[in-house]
């Protein structure tokens, strides 16, 4: 009996190569995504290299044995005058066969696996750009410790990460709470943030660019909400924003302002100064000039909360769960409960007005 | 010919054990105890489905708020909790109590009371893990476990377990501990007691060499709840002493290591893996060869497949690790480990594919969730190998395309193999087929259920999406994934429907089933159905692995035609 | 007469010399009681102590949880069931 569109084989054969094709598509398609095959630096890119051969030898492994399976079903389905089969026990040969050709085959990918795995990091000359990537609950925080022009003061800074291009990054992955994963899946695979663990991630960037980064190690209620994004610069781009971070933050003159409502549009970004320095801020917040001698002040030591210095000139904010814009900030400052459940950052119950101006101090902090 | 007189008996109360509850509650009985399991065990997947379908509400749609994220987060926790220690691996040990004695001619398994010991200890452990939802902690949160079913260390121990800094008196984790380590009694209990059985109480003329290979699986699997548990236990214990008696394993403060809960837990965690899917891969051989009219095809190299894979499956539990920073060198150990699994395991499907290959194929119920767990367990194997190429696995660990891997496997492996299991010795418990037409339509619905769930997260975790996160942006391309897979697990639900209706219509108005309704080889089938309660009135002599067969077919019986 | 009708019923296939082989002996001595004697004495007898033992644990481990009164009673109880199950006649 004749099927009508396809015979039996074929139409599977179809039907699953349609399957993964629109696979490949639809992964194509997400190109906000942080996917792995959209790979920057050279390890993502073998790592992404190693997922096509692995879909190529997954696809031709899964149309051959379920093709055998599917026309075994079809030929030797029981029909009314069907004799009764041979009672066959086995065959070693065959055994042998089938035992030795798939092992060989996964000795060549095993092989391939461990070459891989010992020369992911080949680029490395030595010459490390070192971050110190610190997880928390839930944020990210990058301290600059060794760039050039340190003097051996660090750079603290969160949520964003620069990096420069080209040049083989080190990130030494520190957690005081609990386990975490720093991943950013253009760039590199993961590693996790394990406490008491001297890990380390080396990758390279290749291009200029934004890319998202996420927490990928369950840590707690917040997990979800716990991305940064990496910015790759130029080497005089990276050069110039080191030398912004490296600088206090402008002072304001909160003296002179008066910062009852309704606060002039002049006053408002002194204001803002004003309320964060005498206000609950600075009990877990840090601004280099403001309540900081320096990023290395040892009262920063003690401050549960991200250091704001050059917050204006971030990206995201609330550990990464909104792009900064003064929308979100003010979102953000009136109900942090409402936005990241459980987070450290309490409800402040700030009027408006407070709010407005912090929220333009804040950003003028670039 | 003598007529036997009975003397009528003495009025008198009923004893408890008379009573229908007592006959429950003080039985020794495998066929009921059996039965007890599976029902524990289908409820508890039930349970553990809701959980799931919860889950799959939440996440259908980006910035979702139909699970508040520690309820999420619990949520998650309790459905892998519960679908691995409440559902699969009591119904597999339900199967295996009632069917295991049958298959080898013995009247009950070797130690009856602790067999009856450890059922009423996995009753007893869901009871006790699901009642954690109703205890209200300081968080203002129920207290049920909510760190993910391994648990890892240090966020079982953060703040006694809420998870969130400056609360104390939580005792999410404490539940989980507790519970896991009543369960693991039950399982280590279990797996002496088939262990001894097997291999003492054979009837004569049953070698190991003609042993069924549903017995041979769940040989290998005791040995394994046998010599995974403890680490299990141990583990719980050290958890349990961190959190309230000041100890710091796991605690990097005090020089403990987070990564040793993680040894300690993924040595249990491989082996149980095994544990899980083995017992299936005996259902299957038992199914396979009945419904293609044929022997089951290299029976010896399932069997030392089988065997293989239990030595293996200690040797290999680091690649849960790969992204955690251990030394190069020792993850190429596990790389390696990890493709040697492989091979018994590749060696088995192709065993089982030989079987129907050549025969003479019924595509009844009980054979369609064979074949299907064929086809579904094949694309968990190659998912599972691709996870085990590390610089891949660096990064897609973590990701939902490991949560696509462990539920091809476990659903549409293990779940599958349970199904033809259920179908196919429903008759023998019960005396009733299961209606054929509804498990066709089961079979169908679930099928594509399963794919149109767990596809799309081979794409959503090459595109990032991590596991364990309770919502995600709207603009990273997963919400059509995430809707589809949504849909899909809303399929698989009515297909469990659709069996709920099957079973309660066919132990009302099912077709008698007589003894032996699939004219099948081993010997469980040469019983009443269901049995008596002595199983056999005399215990049959056997003389080749398929012993009915050879009693129905005495001229072309195997012992005639091979050698075994 | 009442033994070729149990191996009928326990066997639904007509088969001869294997089962048989095995069955003469073990009826002779069991004549003379009555069947449901016969199926008692081949069949495991009931006990209440898994179900106490398990019981007791599940008290024992509620305890450390909630209250140390708790735990105590699990512990007597636990010891009564090992007890218990120990002196059982089988």
């Amino acid at each position: 009996m004749r099927m009508p569109l396809f015979r039996k084989t074929k139409r599977w054969v179809t039907i699953a190569s349609a399957m993964l094709l629109s696979s490949l598509l639809l992964a194509a398609c997400g190109e906000n995504s942080p996917s792995i095959l959209n790979p920057r630096g050279p390890v993502a890119a073998k790592e992404a290299d190693l997922f096509y051969i692995i879909l190529g030898i997954a696809t031709f492994i899964f149309i051959v044995v379920e093709g055998v399976l599917i026309y075994s079903i079809f030929r030797f389905r029981e029909r009314p005058n069907s004799p009764a089969p041979r009672q066959i026990h086995g065959s070693n040969a065959i055994e042998i066969a089938w035992t030795v050709a798939p092992s060989i085959f996964l000795f060549i990918v095993l092989g391939a696996t461990i070459y891989y795995m010992f020369t992911l990091t080949d680029f490395d000359t030595g010459n490390r750009f070192k971050v110190n990537v610190v997880a928390h609950q839930w944020w990210w925080e990058f301290d600059y410790m060794n760039y050039p022009g340190s003097n051996g003061h660090p750079i603290v800074t969160a949520d964003t990460m620069h990096i420069p291009l080209g040049a083989t990054i080190e990130a030494d992955l520190i957690s005081n709470n609990v386990i975490h994963s720093f991943w950013v899946p253009a760039l590199s695979g993961k590693k996790d943030v394990v406490p008491g663990h001297n890990n380390q991630l080396i990758f390279r960037a290749d291009a200029v660019g934004t890319y998202p980064g996420e927490c990928v190690e369950f840590c707690g209620s917040q997990h979800a909400h716990m991305h940064f994004d990496v910015v790759v610069d130029a080497p005089d781009a990276f050069n110039t924003w080191i030398s912004m971070q490296q600088q206090a933050a402008t002072p304001q003159n909160i003296n002179a302002v008066k910062c009852t409502t309704p606060i002039p549009q002049s006053d408002l970004v002194a204001c803002g100064a004003k309320f964060f320095a005498q206000g609950a801020c600075v009990g877990c917040h840090g601004i280099v000039g403001v309540d900081l001698k320096g990023y290395d002040d040892p009262r920063a030591a003690g401050l549960i909360g991200p250091n704001l210095t050059h917050f204006g000139s971030r990206d995201l904010i609330a550990g990464g769960v909104l792009p900064n814009t003064p929308a979100n900030l003010a979102t953000w400052l009136s109900n942090p409960q409402a936005v990241k459940p459980g987070n450290d950052m309490p409800q402040l119950g700030l009027p408006q007005d407070q709010i407005n101006a912090l929220v333009a101090y804040l950003e003028s902090l670039k | 010919m003598a007529t036997i007189v009975e003397r009528p008996s003495v009025v008198r109360r009923k004893r408890f054990g008379e009573t229908y509850i007592g006959s429950w509650i003080m039985t020794t009985d495998h066929k009921k105890i059996g039965i007890m399991y599976i029902m524990t065990g289908f409820f508890s997947f039930l349970v553990g489905g809701l959980e799931a379908l919860l889950i799959r509400t939440q996440l259908a749609q980006p910035n979702g708020h139909v699970l508040s994220p520690e309820v999420y987060n619990e949520v998650f926790t309790m459905h892998g909790t519960t679908m691995i220690f409440l559902f699969v691996m009591p119904m597999l040990t339900g199967l295996g109590n009632y069917i295991v004695p049958l298959m080898i001619g013995a009247r009950d398994m070797a130690f009856p009371r602790i067999n009856a010991f450890g059922f009423w200890l996995v009753l007893f452990g869901a009871l006790f893990l699901n009642s954690s939802f109703l205890f209200i902690g300081p968080n203002g949160f129920s207290a049920a476990p909510n760190g993910g079913w391994f648990y890892y260390a240090p966020l079982s121990e953060q703040q006694y377990g809420c998870g969130v800094a400056g609360v104390v008196g939580c005792v999410n984790a404490d539940f989980w501990a507790l519970g896991i380590l009543l369960l693991g009694i039950s399982s280590i209990a279990s797996g002496l007691n088939f262990v001894v059985t097997i291999l003492r109480l054979r009837a004569p003329g049953m070698t190991m060499n003609r042993v069924p290979l549903f017995t041979w699986m769940t040989l290998i699997t005791s040995f394994l709840l046998l010599f995974a548990l403890p680490s299990l236990t141990a583990a719980a214990v050290m958890l349990l002493l961190d959190r309230h008696l000041g100890t710091h394993f796991f605690d990097a403060t005090f020089h403990g290591d987070p990564l040793l809960w993680q040894h300690l837990f993924w040595s249990f965690g491989h082996p149980e893996v095994y544990i899980l899917i083995l017992p299936a891969f005996g259902i299957i051989s038992e199914v396979l060869p009945v419904f293609s009219r044929k022997p089951i095809f290299g029976y010896t190299f399932i069997a030392w497949s089988g065997v293989a894979i239990g030595f293996l499956s200690f040797t290999v539990w680091a690649h849960h690790m790969f992204a955690v920073g251990l030394p190069t060198i020792a993850q190429a150990f596990f790389a390696t480990s990890t493709t040697l699994i492989a091979i018994p395991t590749a060696v088995k499907i192709f065993n089982w594919i030989a079987t129907v290959y050549g025969g003479k194929v019924s595509l009844k119920a009980p054979m369609l969730f064979a074949l299907g767990f064929i086809a579904m367990f094949l694309i968990g194997g190659i998912n599972g190998a691709a996870l085990a190429v590390v610089p891949f696995d660096y990064q897609v660990t973590d990701t939902y395309f490991v949560v696509s891997h462990l539920h091809y496997v476990l659903f549409g492996g293990t779940v599958f193999g349970v199904f033809a299991g259920l179908y196919y010795w429903f008759p023998k418990m019960t005396g009733k087929l299961l209606g054929d037409g509804w498990g066709q339509v089961q079979f169908w619905l679930m099928l594509i259920g399963v794919n149109l769930t767990f596809f799309p997260m081979h794409i959503l975790g090459i595109l990032g999406m991590p596991r364990r996160i309770y919502t995600y942006p709207g603009n990273l391309g997963y919400n059509e994934l995430n809707l589809m897979a949504t849909v899909g697990a809303f399929i698989i639900a009515l297909s469990i429907l659709v069996f709920i209706y099957n079973v309660i219509i066919s132990l009302r108005s099912g077709k008698e089933a007589g003894t032996d309704p699939w004219d099948a080889f081993t010997l469980e089938w040469d019983t009443a159905s269901p049995p008596k309660v002595y199983n056999f009135l005399t215990i049959p002599i056997v003389r080749s692995r398929r012993p009915f067969y050879d009693m129905k077919n005495p001229d072309i019986a195997d012992w005639k035609t091979a050698t075994h | 007469m009442s033994e070729e009708q149990d191996q009928n019923q326990v066997s639904g296939q007509p088969q001869q010399t294997p089962a048989k082989a095995g069955g003469s002996k073990s009826k002779s001595k069991s004549k003379s009681k009555s069947k449901e004697a016969q199926e008692q004495a081949i069949s495991p007898q009931q006990s209440v102590w898994p179900f106490a033992l398990a019981f007791a644990l599940a008290v024992l481990l509620i305890g450390f949880i909630m209250h140390p009164i708790v735990l105590g009673i699990g512990v007597v109880l636990v010891a009564v069931a090992i007890i218990g199950w120990g002196l059982e006649r089988r």
